[in-house]
């Protein structure tokens, strides 16, 4: 079995009497360690199936395992612990707590999960040493982003689920924020899922889910992985 | 405006109903605090304004010592500035109620113009025996019961009425008993439990009691308007109503003295007859005497008289005898010479008849001799008849005849010469005859005389005897007239002895009524008004308490509400930023935009106003009525509408809200549209000042750390958030001190203070008599007995001056105990005894002290009536909480006030088990007895006041709550709201829901602590405010707020917080975790 898998999932939104189908028998695997970039236009079904993966939202059938773990039968709290404990989460605006130091922000997570990696370390390993004390409004962009990311690997997740992580910065910061995910996952063998409507990305990728009207259009076993740095978009 | 715009308005409300509605609330709550209070004493005061005109209450009710009568209350009615006039009768008595138990009532006569009742049930009485009930206290299962007057009524009071019992046909209320206050009397347990009406003819009277008076005046009651006139009129009635009473006492008076005048004149009159009758008696019995003595005399004289009519009788008698003796010794003598007589007789007849045959013979020859005799005769015949003197002569004729004769005839001279002697013997004879008969003649005429003499004397006998008798009666009618002149006199003595007696009664009398007359006091004629009505009196202090919590608690809560108000609409700039810049951008002018804001916030603000006004004046005002209601229940609320209280609402209301929402929307107006297109940036991150304090920020929980740190960052969040906190734990203090300064002040001055049970007034010096006679009666159930002197003094300072009562007692008195086992006088701070003032010094009240300003060694000048009294210097100033008391020895009084110490008062501490109306009874019925109070019923009068306090405190701390409610939400509603993204964000870290939950209300909680660290002290200030204007003139508080009262603060506070929490979790629970992957707006 792989490290991820997605059965037959399908996701109904009902608000009043309108139905939106978001996802329709979605079904594909990811590997452990892999890099995954989950590409589709905006409204395709990619952010609803980012939601559903991270425990952030419920399935309306099918099945989802990670590490052999059912997902899709967890309950609230299992779905909170499972939050904690085996996923990272970049966010597209960072969403860093502004009144917490860049360390602070790393702390927070760090200390909610069982082993979590040293913070300071973590931060250092994202290039911010020289920055931990700041808060996030006297960050840039692109280092609000690296905590982010210190923030998700320092809970020593399962898997690194990435919204969007290039979404609001620039072309080069956003080169680095892909160059450190890459690396991150390289180095600690992490499984890391990016989202993005950018098919640039897609040649960093182990593996291309391409998503369409709420179903898995395709899946890519990427052959001919593109170093970040070589990347342009 | 615009279509679309008044849409958008319109949308925005429906959007963000929660904020639409808290700044509704908000302003609805402050609004119906505000109105609701400021509303219950004009609502309060028009029901009772309106009550007591309806039921005519009246103005004015006389009351004198004499009465009145029909004609006066007729004259006083007449009088300027007096518009109905109606006197009345009222009667205390004993009734036993069902159970046996013997009660006090007060019966009253209806009066038709003045007092009208309300009937509650059943009717009006229609006959003389006939009665309403007190319907305030007893229920319709009253109705047909008979109230009797109980056997143990003093027959005075049973012969007050008219009958012995009257029939329940109705139950009414009388504007007389506005509340629950029933009175005291001098009878039974010397408390009214309640009243009774009957018609004036029940009552069985002589003179009205009291008049009552109503006046043309319009005035309203409780306006000063009112009571400056009544007080201007009262002097005016007096004199005249005093003018009217002074005429039946004049007329009384004058028929008094001139029944005296009368009195004594007939007394002068009786003596006058007395002393005529007594000479009257003297005169009579003199006369009697005199009478009675000439009758003696003559009755002596007449028996004197009578003794010598008998002497003279039986002289007579006597000599009758002898004559008697006489007569027959003459009878004898007669008889002797008849013999001889006829002896001579006889001798005589033989000499005759020798004669006769010789004078035959000589016949013969006198025949011859005749022829010569006729011859003679013839010639005698010529003489005429005339022979009676010349018998003799012619005898002797004859004789010379015969002698012619005898010579012619010799033989007849023989026989004349026999004849002769014959005839000398028969002459003889015929002279013994004659002298015989004329003897026996002399003897019939003796004989008749001596019959006649005989016949006499029997007469005299008779009449002699006759007198005798009628001396006899005469005697005894004498002594008849002696006895009964005695007795009569005796009589009379004894009737004079009467009369003197009756006369000296009669003078006593006199001298009585006299001295009566002397002692008559002129009609005590009092004038009281309304003020003197318990119930009157009491309404006005009453509900001024809800005017003293409606001056600053309504401050505070627009305060509160004009903050969360700019919070709110702060917050909701702030949401709407980039649609402002957008329309901004599209042209719209910063003042359409200021008034889609201003739309929205003071149309929240406005509907809040009205409906807050509307809601609050009538529930405010009918929950404080029926908190009243207990105490004064005499008619149904009568809500006033203030269209000014509705319109400074809506102003205030406006301030609150268009004000702020102006103020918060400049700001960001300012900003250029460009700038407000682009999302605000988050308030930066900060190092608190507590992370400097490394040695305790090392040891805080990571969690703590952030919570520490956001409390700090949202600044004006955490002030808007410590001062509504604080408010609401302000106002929560104050109203738990407003109840513990309240609450406590009747313990306080009836336990610790007066420490005595009864005081008793008498009109003279109190004297160990009172005392003994009090000690004899209840010796076991008094604890101690002082005597003091109770007198009335002003203390006058800038702007007023307070009435005190001002003690005086003798701290060497040997009468009773010493003052201060009846007051304790001690000060308010920590209960030390406050030492009693030596010469020249003053003990005051911290009332007092307050009002002027005073402190220990200043001095206070008291003023007794215009008289201004030398400076005293305070000696101490103790605690005290009802009416104004100050205490100077008998020493300093008499130098001082220049008056006489006479105490006459009489305090008496009982012991718990004794009942004071009972001993208050006996009292109020002693010789000289002036007043008596059962501290008792102080305390309950005071405790009514408290009380109505109590429900008012609630009120507040109700809409204390409230209205922490409402700040609470609406600041965590924005908390939330504002921090949207960051819980989302928090959730996909996998925080649990009370973890999320935590990292937000940790810093509610730290807020809220600190907002009552912060309000503890505000509650402390705003108390003593609050209580500074909770003006009762009767009484003042005990300023104090119990421990236990900062810990139901702030309980209560907390509680608050964690009810808001508590709805807030699950606002946060809800919050959906993709918000966290939405952009920046």
């Amino acid at each position: 079995m792989a490290f991820i898998e997605f059965s037959h999932v399908n996701k109904i939104y009902q608000s009043g009497d309108v139905k939106i189908h978001a996802l329709k028998d979605a079904s594909f695997e990811v590997g452990q360690g892999e890099i995954c970039v989950i590409v589709g236009q905006s409204g395709a079904g990619k952010t609803t199936l980012l939601n559903i993966l991270g425990g952030m939202d419920t399935l309306t059938d099918g099945r989802i395992f990670l590490d052999g773990v059912e997902v899709s039968a967890f309950r609230k709290k299992q779905l909170a612990n499972y939050r904690r404990n085996d996923i990272g989460f970049v966010f597209q605006f960072y969403n860093l707590i502004p009144n917490l130091t860049a360390l602070e922000n790393v702390e927070i997570a760090s200390q909610l999960c069982k082993d979590p990696l040293p913070p300071v370390e973590v931060l250092s390993g994202v290039g911010l040493h020289e920055r931990m004390q700041n808060f996030p409004a006297q960050l840039s962009g692109g280092e609000q982003q690296r905590v982010a990311i210190a923030r998700a690997l320092a809970k020593n997740p399962k898997l690194l689920l990435c919204d969007e992580p290039t979404g609001a910065l620039d072309y080069q910061t956003g080169k680095a924020i892909l160059k450190l995910l890459q690396d991150a996952s390289r180095h600690s063998g992490m499984t890391v899922i990016i989202i993005t409507h950018n098919s640039a990305l897609t040649a960093m990728a182990d593996r291309i889910i391409r998503v369409k009207s709420g179903t898995i259009d395709e899946v890519i076993l990427n052959e001919k992985i593109v170093p970040v740095e070589e990347i342009e978009w | 405006m615009k279509q679309a715009f008044r849409k958008n308005i319109f949308r925005t409300i429906k959007k963000s109903m929660g904020r639409y509605m808290a700044i509704f609330a908000i302003i609805a709550l402050g609004v119906g605090f505000f109105s609701g209070l400021k509303a219950s004493k004009p609502s309060m005061l028009y029901t009772a304004q309106d009550y007591l005109r309806e039921r005519q209450m009246f103005d004015y009710r006389l009351i004198s010592t004499w009465g009145f009568d029909q004609e006066e209350v007729e004259a006083i009615r007449a009088l300027d500035g007096v518009a109905e006039a109606e006197g009345a009768v009222w009667e205390d008595f004993l009734y036993p109620d069902e159970s046996g138990r013997e009660i006090c009532f007060k019966a009253l006569s209806i009066t038709e113009s003045v007092n009208t009742l309300t009937l509650l049930s059943g009717r009006l009485p229609q006959a003389d025996n006939e009665c309403v009930l007190d319907g305030y206290r007893y229920s319709e299962d009253m109705i047909g019961t008979e109230i009797t007057i109980g056997e143990n009524n003093s027959s005075e009071t049973r012969d007050a009425f008219v009958h012995d019992s009257y029939t329940v046909v109705g139950l009414v209320r009388s504007p007389l008993y506005m509340n629950m206050e029933r009175g005291t009397t001098t009878i039974g347990n010397g408390k009214v439990e309640g009243f009774i009406f009957l018609p004036l003819s029940g009552f069985d009277y002589e003179y009205y009691k009291e008049v009552y008076v109503k006046t043309p005046l319009e005035a309203l009651a409780f306006t000063e308007e009112y009571q400056d006139s009544i007080e201007d009129g009262a002097q005016e009635l007096e004199d005249g109503s005093a003018a009217i009473a002074d005429i039946r006492y004049n007329r009384e008076l004058a028929d008094a003295r001139e029944e005296i005048a009368d009195a004594r004149e007939e007394l002068a009159d009786g003596e006058q007859e007395l002393a005529d009758a007594k000479k009257e008696l003297e005169e009579k019995t003199g006369d009697a005497r005199k009478e009675l003595a000439d009758a003696r005399e003559e009755l002596e004289r007449g028996e004197q008289e009578l003794a010598d009519a008998q002497k003279i009788l039986d002289d007579g008698k006597r000599e009758l005898t002898a004559r008697e003796q006489e007569l027959a010794d003459g009878e004898s003598a007669l008889v002797d010479g008849e013999a001889q007589y006829q002896a001579g007789l006889t001798d005589y007849e033989n000499g005759r008849s020798q004669y006769e045959a010789g004078y035959s013979q000589y016949q013969a020859g006198l025949a011859e001799y005749e022829k010569n005799l006729a011859q003679y005769q013839a010639f005698l015949a010529m003489l005429g008849g005339n022979t009676a003197g010349y018998e003799e002569q012619l005898a002797a004729t004859e004789a010379s005849l015969e002698q012619a004769k005898e010579q012619l005839d010799a033989t007849g001279a023989l026989l004349s010469a026999t004849k002769n002697e014959l005839d000398q013997g028969k002459a003889a004879l015929d002279a013994s005859r004659g002298q015989l008969d004329a003897s026996r003649a002399q003897m019939e005429e003796g004989r008749r005389q001596i019959e006649a003499a005989r016949k006499e004397l029997a007469t005299g006998q008779r009449e002699i005897d006759d007198n005798q008798k009628k001396i006899a009666d005469g005697w005894k009618e004498y002594e008849d007239g002696c006895s009964e002149l005695e007795e009569e006199v005796a009589d009379a003595e004894a009737e004079i002895a009467d009369a003197e007696e009756e006369l000296a009664d009669g003078r006593q009398e006199l001298a009585d009524a006299e001295e009566e007359l002397a002692d008559v006091e002129e009609p005590e004629l009092y004038v009281l008004d309304r003020n003197t009505n318990v119930g009157y009196a009491c309404y006005e202090n009453d509900i001024s308490i809800v005017e003293g919590v409606a001056k600053i608690f309504p401050v505070f809560f627009f305060l509160i509400a004009a903050l969360v108000c700019s919070t709110t609409m702060t917050r909701m700039v702030d949401d709407e930023r980039t649609q402002i810049g957008t329309l901004r951008a599209l042209g719209y002018t910063q003042g359409a935009i200021l008034a889609k804001y201003a739309i929205y916030s003071g149309s929240a603000a406005g509907l809040g106003a009205i409906v807050g006004y509307l809601a609050g004046v009538r529930s405010f005002t009918t929950s404080i009525w029926t908190a009243y209601n207990m105490l004064y229940g005499f008619s149904e609320l009568i809500i006033v509408d203030n269209i000014w209280l509705l319109l400074i609402s809506l102003l205030v209301a406006l301030i609150c809200s268009v004000g702020t929402t102006y103020a918060a929307c400049r700001l960001e107006l300012k900003h250029a549209p460009a700038e407000l297109i682009r999302p605000k940036a988050p308030p930066a991150g900060k190092r608190i000042l507590l992370e400097r304090v490394t040695l305790l920020w090392k040891h805080l929980k990571f969690l703590h750390k952030v919570s520490a740190r956001n409390v700090f960052r949202f600044k004006k969040r955490m002030i808007m958030m410590i001062l509504g906190i604080s408010g609401c734990t302000a106002l929560v203090v104050t109203g738990f001190g407003v109840k513990d300064s309240v609450t406590n002040i009747v313990n306080v001055q009836y336990d610790e203070i007066l420490q005595y049970d009864l005081s008793a007034t008498y009109s003279k010096e109190l004297t160990f008599d009172i005392l003994e006679e009090i000690k004899e009666e209840f010796g076991s159930e008094i604890e101690t007995a002082a005597s003091v002197m109770e007198t009335s003094a002003e203390a006058p300072f800038e702007g007023g001056s307070k009435s005190v009562t001002l003690l005086v007692s003798d701290p060497q008195a040997a009468l009773g105990d010493p003052v201060t086992d009846s007051i304790n006088f001690h000060q308010e701070k920590d209960g030390s005894a406050v030492e009693l003032p030596g010469d020249g010094e003053i003990l005051i009240d911290n009332r007092l002290a307050g009002e002027l300003s005073l402190e220990v060694g200043d001095t206070i000048t008291l003023k007794v009536g215009d008289q201004e009294k030398p400076p005293l210097t305070v000696a101490g100033i103790f605690e005290n909480y009802v009416y104004f008391y100050a205490y100077v020895n008998s020493a300093t009084y008499e130098e001082y006030f220049g008056e006489a110490y006479e105490p006459k008062t009489l305090y008496l501490s009982l012991q718990k088990e004794a009942d004071p109306y009972r001993i208050s009874s006996y009292l109020s019925d002693m010789k000289d007895a002036a007043g008596v109070n059962v501290i008792a019923d102080m305390r309950i009068r005071v405790q009514n006041i408290m009380q109505s306090m109590n429900f008012i405190i609630a009120l507040v701390i109700g809409s204390a709550a409230a209205l922490a409610f409402i700040v609470l939400f609406n600041l965590g509603n924005i908390n939330i709201s504002e921090r949207v993204r960051e819980i989302a964000t928090l959730k996909v870290l996998g925080f649990y829901p009370r973890e999320s939950g935590a990292y937000v209300f940790r810093e509610s909680m730290v807020l809220s602590v600190m907002g009552i660290v912060v309000g503890l002290p505000l509650g402390v200030l705003l108390h003593t405010f609050v209580m500074s204007q909770l003006k009762v003139d009767m009484v003042s508080f005990h300023v104090q707020i119990l421990p236990l009262s900062y810990v139901y603060s702030v309980v209560a506070v907390i509680g608050f917080t964690v009810c808001v929490d508590l709805i807030m979790r699950r606002k946060i629970e809800r919050i959906d975790m993709a918000e966290s992957l939405k952009s920046i707006e």
